[in-house]
Parts: structure tokens; sequence; C-alpha cells
């Protein structure tokens, strides 16, 4: 055997047993969610969650809206929060040092005033230059806090010190949340009584072409343009398949920075959001299970498959690719930051199982497939290519994202199923078929250009333009 | 030859192709079945619509029956209907029928109430219940359950009662709310025997369930407070702050010196729910030998009952290294005393962290 041919047949065979242990994972975890999703529906069918709306004693919860140059929409998301059904709580907006007229603007429209607060730094934060309140009663709830830029992550800490519930609700001010979203996030923190909730995740779906009336989305349409529409199936993949099979499994490392509720006595132990890392998310969660399993104290991080809060996805390859990029940043500054735990039995399931396949799933899957298309590259320019043999690879794979597609698009019928038009459902079908030509390769580039980025030290969010939902489809006029 | 090279050298081409074949028989299944499915659930909602539309219409006649006789007629009229639309064999049907009548019943009370009751016995609905609390699968065991109890069904509490204690977390709290609806405070007795902890979601509920129209009867809540089971102690605890039993300060007094500091915090909040002369001093005595997460619920309730006796106790903790301590410890001396604000100025430095910020703090928020 010629060592050009040891060559082609590691790459062949190599990326084989990868891709063979990957789709493994899939399958499992396509299975492994089926029972938890069914599981947390039948169970929600008997909830009464108006108990909680009505209770004296339901928990209080801090609801924590950063915000940076948000002057044009910030009224009416502010107004769209307030207006959640949660008696227990306070709603802390924390301008992160706006060059907009935000913080004016809410000072105008909420009429508030300037009081004065001691904030304890259970975290190290940018200073915080005032707290403002409102003098109407009706504003009771709202609290705005006005601090030096320092992030997202600074801005979050802020919001962590000055909250005074001991639940956190992080969310990103320009989602729109469903009514009742804080009653099923609360849930799961009264619901065990061995073990201690740490957090709790939510579905995040994609709100492009929905009918937005008042902050709410009062008709769900699937999004007219491809790339919205071809995320909303990756959502679907990623919250109702992996992450309810992770959280079956109590394996999850993320919690969407979009919407996650947190037990603030833990945030702050566990030191808070980290703002070196771009995936300050994803590296909280992480960083509160490594500090419970480092205490031995049993806990849980729940999910629920609920769609409850909703977000403008990116609908421009150029606002995309920021996004990915930011995202396989944050995902690799995570993994570096607890690498002892990596292939580590003191860390359970966390160690041996949730780390590892990040590592080699989330983190290296790119960067494997982008060098196959290399070696495939090369391969083909010497001769060396086996062509019936790739084509019935190629085949192979497309096939079973396809079925994974399917499969995900029939649990979202089976379940939620937003889309009421059956045409919506057979248009998700389509662009499933689309997706590994017009939309993967992209996010494969995406994230290795976040890999080259990340060594050169790259540290910035990349600016996430948004239509905004103003430009959301109108509600026909009667 | 090792497996691992065995299927290197076997697996070709053409295995990859059958498995195509195979990935492309599932993608035609599945997408078939989606279609099917859209197309049968379509069919069955609009069905579903027109039997609760009929329903809708016997319940309103229901509801506003008068008397046993016009009741009895009404129910016999609505049954030969359903009879003669062969509704009363349609498994569809009378699973529509019985979730309207849940529906129905859990936005009705008094007279109405009871007529849908009586129609659910009398059309024999209650065999149909009872014969899925037999089931094997928890989700219809609970839902049978939650549908004895929503339409009032007295009759069946033995059979509900003996799962309030069931290895199903979700059965038992369905039977537990459930006996409290029917019952009241006479179904916490299960409280008396249950091995199981009740999770906040649960007490929550059972507290709820018992505002609504039960008359309390506190004659078991000592038992409950010297319970084995530490989730009773703590919902004894709250029914003993929820509905400010006074004298039972002596046995929450009890609780103060539990083992789990969890018990205590709620010990607290319930005594200073209660607050009799005697709390003050005792929540002082408490604050002393405490430790720091209870401390500071303890400050907290001393803002609420402590009075310019307790002051004492109070003044070591404005130095307290801990910032939270400092803060919890000024409201509580703030409120204690007509002249606590007054007290504090003059006590602390002004010019020093945190009293610079914090008195003002202090003083506006009696203001707001």
């Amino acid at each position: 055997m010629s060592w050009q041919q040891v060559v082609v047949d590691f790459f062949t065979y190599g990326i084989l047993i990868y891709s063979v242990v990957l789709l493994g994972f899939y399958l499992f975890i396509a299975v492994y969610s089926i029972g938890e999703t069914r599981h947390y529906i039948r169970k929600s069918s008997f909830t009464d969650y108006s108990i909680l709306a009505v209770s004296e004693k339901t928990p209080s919860i801090s609801i924590l809206a950063p915000a940076y140059n948000e002057g044009a929409t910030i009224i009416e998301n502010v107004r769209s929060l307030l207006s959640i059904h949660y008696n227990h709580m306070e709603l802390i907006v924390i301008n992160d040092g706006s060059k907009d007229d935000s913080l004016q603007k809410l000072i105008d429209a909420y009429e508030l005033v300037e009081v004065p607060r001691l904030v304890i730094n259970h975290i190290l934060t940018k200073p915080v230059r005032g707290i403002y309140k409102s003098t109407n009663p009706v504003y009771r709830k709202l609290v705005v806090v006005d601090k030096e830029n320092g992030g997202k992550a600074d801005a979050l800490n802020v919001g962590v010190n000055v909250a005074s519930n001991d639940y956190i609700v992080c969310i990103d001010v320009d989602c729109i949340l469903e009514q009742d979203a804080m009653l099923k996030l609360v849930k799961p923190f009264l619901e065990e009584k061995n073990k201690r909730v740490i957090a709790t995740g939510g579905v995040v779906r994609i709100a492009n072409s929905c009918e937005i009336r008042d902050g709410k989305v009062v008709k769900v349409n699937l999004p007219e343009k491809f790339l919205p529409r071809v995320q909303t199936l990756e959502y679907i993949r990623a919250f109702l398949l992996g992450r309810m099979a992770w959280s079956r499994l109590n394996g999850l490392l993320l919690i969407s920075g979009a919407f996650g509720a947190f037990d603030r006595e833990i945030v702050i132990k566990a030191g808070g959001y980290n703002h070196n890392t771009v995936g300050e998310d994803m590296e909280l969660v992480v960083r509160m299970r490594r500090y419970m399993e480092e205490q031995k104290i049993p806990y849980k991080v729940a999910y629920i498959p609920d769609p409850l809060c909703w977000t403008e996805a990116p609908s421009t390859y150029k606002i995309l690719g920021r996004q990915r990029n930011r995202w396989t940043r944050g995902t690799i500054e995570t993994l570096k930051l607890h690498k002892v735990m990596f292939f580590n039995p003191r860390y359970g399931r966390l160690g041996m199982i949730s780390y590892p396949y990040w590592f080699f799933f989330e983190f290296l899957a790119p960067l494997i497939e982008f060098g196959g298309f290399v070696a495939l590259l090369i391969f083909a320019a010497f001769g060396l290519l086996d062509w019936p043999f790739f084509f019935a690879l190629l085949g192979f794979i497309l096939c079973f994202g396809f079925v994974y597609s399917t499969f995900a698009i029939l649990m979202e019928v089976l379940t939620y199923n937003q889309y009421k038009r059956h045409k919506d459902i057979f248009r998700l079908i389509l662009t499933a078929f689309l997706e590994p030509f017009l939309f993967h390769p992209f996010v494969v580039w995406s994230a290795v250009k976040g890999n080259i980025d990340l060594l050169r030290n790259k540290k910035s969010w990349g600016e996430m333009t948004r239509q905004g939902f103003a430009g959301a489809k109108k509600p026909a006029a009667k | 030859m090792s497996p691992l090279n065995y299927f290197l050298y076997t697996v070709g081409p053409f295995q990859f192709v059958e498995l195509m074949y195979l990935f492309i028989s599932i993608i035609v299944l599945v997408v078939g079945f989606i279609a099917f499915y859209l197309f049968y659930r379509a069919r069955r909602t609009a069905r579903k619509m027109q039997l609760r539309l009929l329903y809708s219409e016997h319940i309103s006649m229901l509801a506003i029956c008068e008397g046993e006789q016009e009741l009895q007629e009404t129910i016999y009229d609505i049954h030969a209907q359903l009879k003669q639309q062969g509704l009363t064999e349609d498994e569809q049907g009378r699973g529509v029928l019985i979730k309207e009548l849940v529906t129905a019943a859990k936005s009705m009370s008094g007279a109405a109430k009871e007529n849908i009751s009586a129609f659910y016995r009398a059309a024999g609905l209650d065999q149909i219940t009872l014969s899925q609390l037999k089931s094997g699968a928890w989700h219809v065991k609970s839902r049978s359950i939650q549908t004895l109890s929503h339409l009032g069904q007295k009759q069946h509490i033995a059979k509900i009662y003996r799962h309030t204690n069931n290895r199903n977390e979700l059965i038992r709290s369905e039977a537990r709310v459930a006996v409290v609806k029917l019952t009241g405070f006479q179904g916490l007795r299960f409280l008396d025997v249950i091995t199981y902890p009740l999770t906040e979601w649960e007490q929550l509920c059972l507290v709820h369930e018992l505002s609504e129209n039960h008359l309390p009867d506190f004659k078991h809540i000592p038992d409950w407070l010297h319970s084995d089971n530490d989730s009773v102690v703590e919902f004894a605890l709250r029914l003993v702050e929820s509905y400010r039993i006074l004298e039972l300060h002596g046995d929450v007094a009890f609780c103060l010196a539990h083992g789990q500091s969890s018990i205590r915090k709620k010990a607290v909040q319930a005594v200073r729910s209660i607050n009799q002369p005697q709390t003050a001093p005792l929540l002082a005595t408490q604050l002393l030998r405490e430790e720091e997460d209870v401390q500071l619920v303890v400050l907290e309730a001393m803002g609420e009952v402590g009075s310019e006796n307790d002051l004492a106790v109070l003044w070591p903790f404005l130095a307290h290294p801990r910032t939270v301590f400092k803060i919890a410890a000024a409201r509580a001396i703030r409120n204690s005393h007509p002249y606590g604000m007054a007290m504090l100025r003059q006590r602390v430095d002004m010019e020093v962290h945190p009293w610079y910020i914090l008195i003002p703090q202090l003083e506006e928020e009696v203001n707001a």
C-alpha cells in the first residue's frame, strides 16, 4: 500500500468513523428527547399555572434586561416586559452606557427619578452611575440602572448585584415573551425537593414574519425569507430534540442568553457572568454546574420545551456570519476555561459526557468538516479519490441529515405545531432539503472563521443589526 | 482480523447506497405520515369543535335547571339526544363531553356546578373515569383523579385517597390536591402518613385549594408541626402563616430549634405572621444563636415585630463585616423605634461607606 493510499484511507475512514459516532449521538438525541417532551406536555396539561399567578407565596423574580443603544425600541420593549403576567417581579433594565438617548427616553416615558440605592458588589463590575425608579405607581416594578459601558456580561452582573429577589431571569430586551412565560419558567424551581434547581431554560423561537401587536406575537407565521426560515428549522432541531435530550440526561451546558432563569445565590457563588468571553451565557451555566459538582451539592438544570420567547433571526449572510463566528468563539473560550473537566470523573456526567460531546461534536465538527472538504479537493486534484465511494458517502450523510430534519419537523407537528398552515409545514420540509447546500456550508465557514479570529485574539461581539419587529408582518386591515 | 479492520475493509459504496435507500424510505414515510396526520388532525379538530358547540348548549341547559324534577327531566332529555346521535357509544364524543363538563365545572359554583356533577354521574361517565383510574399509565390515572375532583365526585374519595402516597410524583400530587378539593382541611389527613415529600409546587396548590371556600380546621396542625417528614412541617408552617393561627405560637416556636435551617427560616416567617408580645424577644434570642443565612431572615422579621427593647441585639450588626447584614439591621432599627432613623444617623459615620448612601436610601424607602 502506497503512502498516498494510507493518507487517503486515514481521511476517508477517520472521517467515516467520526461521522458514524456523531450520527449515533444524533440518533440517540432524537429518540431520547421524545420521552422528555412527551412527559412535559402531559404534565403541563394538568397544570393550572394561574395558581402561580394569584398566589401570595409565588417566588419573587428579578428580570434583567441589558440594553445598549436600544433607543429606537426601548420604550415599547419595556412596556411589553412590564405587561407579563407575574405578580412578584421587578424588571431591571440596565443601560450599559448607551451612546444614544435610551436613558432619557426611559426617564421621560416612565416618569423616572434617581433614587439613592446601595449596590452591594457581590460581583465586581464597572461603576453604576445611578438607579432610577418611577414616581408613577403603575410602573412600580421597573428599576432602571445606568452604568458605564462594560459589555453584556458586565451589565448582567450589575443586574445580579441590584436584584432583590432569589431568582433572576436574564433576557434580551428586544425579545418578545409569551404572557405566561415567567409562570412556566419559575415552576421547575418549585418541583424538586431532593435536588437544587440552579437554572431553567426555555425555548427561543424565531419571530421573523410573525404578526406582532402591542409587543405580543398574535399570529405565528413561517419566515418568508430563506435564511430566517432555515434557522427556524435549526432552532426546532436544537431546542425540541437536542436540549430536551440533554435536559433528560441532566447534562445541559447551554441556556440561551436570550431567555433563562437562574438561582441568584448560585450565580453569585459561582462568580457571575464572565466578561472575558463572548459566550457568557454558556460559560455561566458551565461554571454554575462546575461549582455544584465541586461542592457535591445535588442539582439540576431544567429545560422546558414551550415556545415562550420570540426573537428576530439574522436575515442576511453578513449578520448570520457574525453571529455564528461569535458563538464559535464563545464555545471554544468556555471549553478552554473549563478544560479541567475534560473526561474528569470528578465532574460526573458533566465531565464524562457533556463536556466531551461539546468538544468533539460542537467545537471540532466544523473543523473536521472543513478539513474533510480541503482533503477532498486535494485528493481529487491528485486523482486519489474513489469517486463511487465519495458519492455514496455524501448521499448517505445528506440523507441522514434529511431524516433528522424531517423527524424534528414531525416532532414539532406532533407537539406544539406552531405553524398552522399545512403549506408552512411542507415549506419547512423543502427548506430541510435546501439547507445542506445553501446554509450549512456557510455556517461551517463562519465557525472556521471564528476559530481563526480567536487565534487572532479577536474579542468583539460583532455588530448585530436587527430590522426590528416594526418590519414584521402587519395584520391585515379589516 | 479485528472487528474494526473487518468493518473498514468490507464497507464499500454499495453498503452506503443501501443505507441511502433506507433513509429515503424513512423520509418518504415520515413526510407521508406528517401529511396524513395533518389531514387527520384537521378532521378531528373540526369534529371536536362541532361536539363542543353541541355540548355547550346542553351544559347551559343543565346549569340553569332549578329543582330536582327539572334537573332530572333535562338530564333525561340530554341523555336521550346523545343516545340518538350515537354519542354515548362514541369514544371521542365521550372524551370531549367529559372535558367540557370539567371546564364548565371549573368556572361554575353552587347549584349549577352540582347539576353538572349530577349529569356526569347519571350519564355513567364517572364509571368511564373510574376505569381510567385503574390504568397503568400515570397520565391517564392523574387525569381521571383530576376529573373526579373537579366534578365533585366525593363518593370516590377512598379510591383517590389511596394514591396520595403513590410512587409516581404526578399521581400522588394530583391525588393530594384532589382530596383537599373534595373535602377541604379534612383531606389533609394524608399528611399524617405520607413518606414522600411535598414539593413547593404542591404546597402552593394545596394552600390555593384550601382558600377556595373550605371551612378552616386547624386541630391537626400541631401534630404536623412535629412531623418527621420535613416537608410536612414546612407545609404546616405555611398554613400557620396563611391563616395567622395565633394559638399555635408555642408550636411554631418549637420549630425554631429544628435541625434543618430551611425549616427554621420558615418558622421565623410563620412566627412573624402571628406576632405576639413574646415574638420579638423570642426572635432576638434566636438571632444570637443562628447561622448567618437564617440570621438574615430573623433580622428582616425583627424589622416587622421588633420594638425599642430589641435594639440592643440589633446595634452590633451595624458593624457586621457583610454589607447585607448592615442593611438588614439598619432597616430593623429604623422600623423598631419611632426615632429609629434619627438614632441611626447619630450612631453611624455618615461620611463612611456604606452609610453615606444607605441612610438616604432608608429615608427614601420610608417616603416611597
